[in-house]
């Protein structure tokens, strides 16, 4: 069954590898800053690269805030990628403090380098899962790598299907799902092989009822 | 754990790829689209792609740089002659993840803030060029015809402040000769900056990358490698994997 997915354009997006990865998937696809149109599609994809602050200026701005937490709370599968995953969640710390969607509970956090940690978190890193696994992950190898490239990270306080990373010395969130609300820290649209197979998990799978 | 990368620099030239040596004599080595499939295709980590003609051109060639980019799914950075964040923002809209700029930083820092605002500093990456004049380190940009008295380190610290979230450290004297990166350079910048250190200039031989990340690179760049001496991509990671350097195995 074939989905009409929007890919939101909030003037913060990576909008054209994102659509370029897409693309090679389906033609089902539609780029927008339309509440309405984005309201009316069967998935969303929420890419984005840049600071918090200004994407959710942004998304309140083109009236795209009041849309994506009405149709998260309906049900509508959403992908946030990068950014589009920090902006799920309740608040984040870049630039000052930016209340969030507010879709996943947690916060947005910066890492602390260390000598051996540089910060940007820049380059491939291998991915194993939490306790429970998202369903865009399921069939995906257990240490497989993906490209990041992120100096924040998601602390995620609830108890869901997760991916972790570990940097800095430490266990990252960098993938989550709460039923139809998923995120990626990561960008499956330049990893290559394994990030394209997640997007077909994404946008080819039935829609979870909530 | 976070893998080593390893980083095609392709630098353009109309619709070709060429190689420099010591930053001159650019010589063609094969069509851009047919350079940046092959690299793709071989799973290259990332790549840069520059446009070295578009300072003196006045302009970025935007219409290659985006078919280019439409052939890869990885990550990319992109850059030459960039002035302003209009000019970054017409990059980001082709596809890169990453601009690199050079020559601007010195005239104007405040460029490198007013991308990383936008767009976060992971996306500002520095190119560092650096010259031995009179047996000392010295910055140098538009390619190598402007020197800069400044100390390197002290550049280098404060290119992170003004929001460089990346630095690709270049030895130009190195530049082409395939005779192994500056590795005290990169200690020496390494260990003043907390942004990641790409090391380029000099890569002869599988072992100069594995001596390179010993020395705190977090990536390593190369071109003549690619070129002129058959090893690719493939052979280099399965050599660092055997002495025990985490790279991304296909």
């Amino acid at each position: 069954m074939s989905h009409t997915i929007a890919i939101v354009d909030y003037g913060c997006g990576n909008l054209f590898s994102v659509e370029n990865a897409v693309k090679k998937l389906t033609r089902s696809y539609f780029l927008s800053s339309n509440p309405d149109q984005v309201a009316e599609a069967d998935k969303i994809i929420v890419p984005g690269v840049g600071s918090f602050k200004v994407a959710m200026d942004n998304l309140i701005n083109l009236g795209l805030k009041q849309v994506l937490i009405e149709q998260g709370k309906q049900g509508k599968p959403i992908l946030g990628i990068c950014l589009g995953m920090q902006l799920l969640l309740s608040k984040s710390y870049e630039h000052g403090e930016t209340e969030g969607l507010d879709l996943i509970k947690g916060e947005v956090v910066p890492f602390t380098p260390t000598k051996h940690c540089p910060v940007p978190h820049i380059g491939w890193n291998d991915i194993r899962s939490g306790e429970q696994v998202p369903n865009y992950f399921s069939n995906i190898k257990e240490g497989t790598s993906f490209y990041f490239v992120h100096s924040f990270y998601c602390d995620v306080k609830e108890t869901l299907p997760t991916l972790l990373v570990n940097y800095c010395d430490q266990d990252v969130i960098i993938g989550v799902q709460k039923n139809n609300i998923n995120g990626v820290q990561f960008h499956p649209e330049k990893s290559q092989d394994a990030g394209i197979q997640l997007l077909k998990n994404f946008l080819f799978e039935e829609s979870l009822p909530c | 754990m976070l893998k080593k990368r390893i980083i095609p620099i392709l630098l353009l030239k109309g619709n070709s790829v060429v190689k420099t040596v010591n930053f001159d004599d650019p010589r063609m080595v094969g069509d851009a689209i047919t350079n940046v499939k092959v690299f793709s295709t071989r799973k290259a980590d990332e790549m840069v792609i520059v446009d070295i003609e578009a300072t003196q051109r006045g302009s970025i060639n935007l219409a290659l740089l985006k078919r280019l980019s439409a052939q890869c799914i990885m990550p990319l950075t992109l850059g030459g002659g960039i002035k302003t964040l209009a000019d970054a923002d017409e990059l980001f809209k082709v596809g890169a993840d990453k601009v690199v700029i050079n020559s601007e930083f010195y005239q104007r820092p405040e460029l490198f803030t007013e991308i990383s605002e936008k767009y976060g500093r992971q996306a500002v990456v520095f190119s560092l060029d650096v010259m031995t004049v009179n047996g000392k380190y010295q910055c140098v940009s538009r390619g190598k015809t402007e020197i800069h008295k400044q100390d390197i380190v002290e550049v280098a610290k404060r290119a992170q402040a003004y929001g460089c979230g990346e630095i690709i450290l270049n030895a130009v004297d190195l530049d082409g000769g395939m005779s192994g990166y500056d590795l005290d350079l990169c200690e020496l910048i390494t260990n003043a900056v907390n942004v990641p250190v790409v090391l380029a200039g000099g890569c002869g031989s599988k072992q100069d990358c594995v001596k390179a990340v010993q020395h705190q690179a977090s990536a390593i760049a190369a071109g003549s490698i690619f070129y002129w001496v058959g090893e690719s991509i493939l052979t280099i990671k399965e050599y660092m994997h055997e002495q025990g350097i985490e790279v991304r195995l296909l």
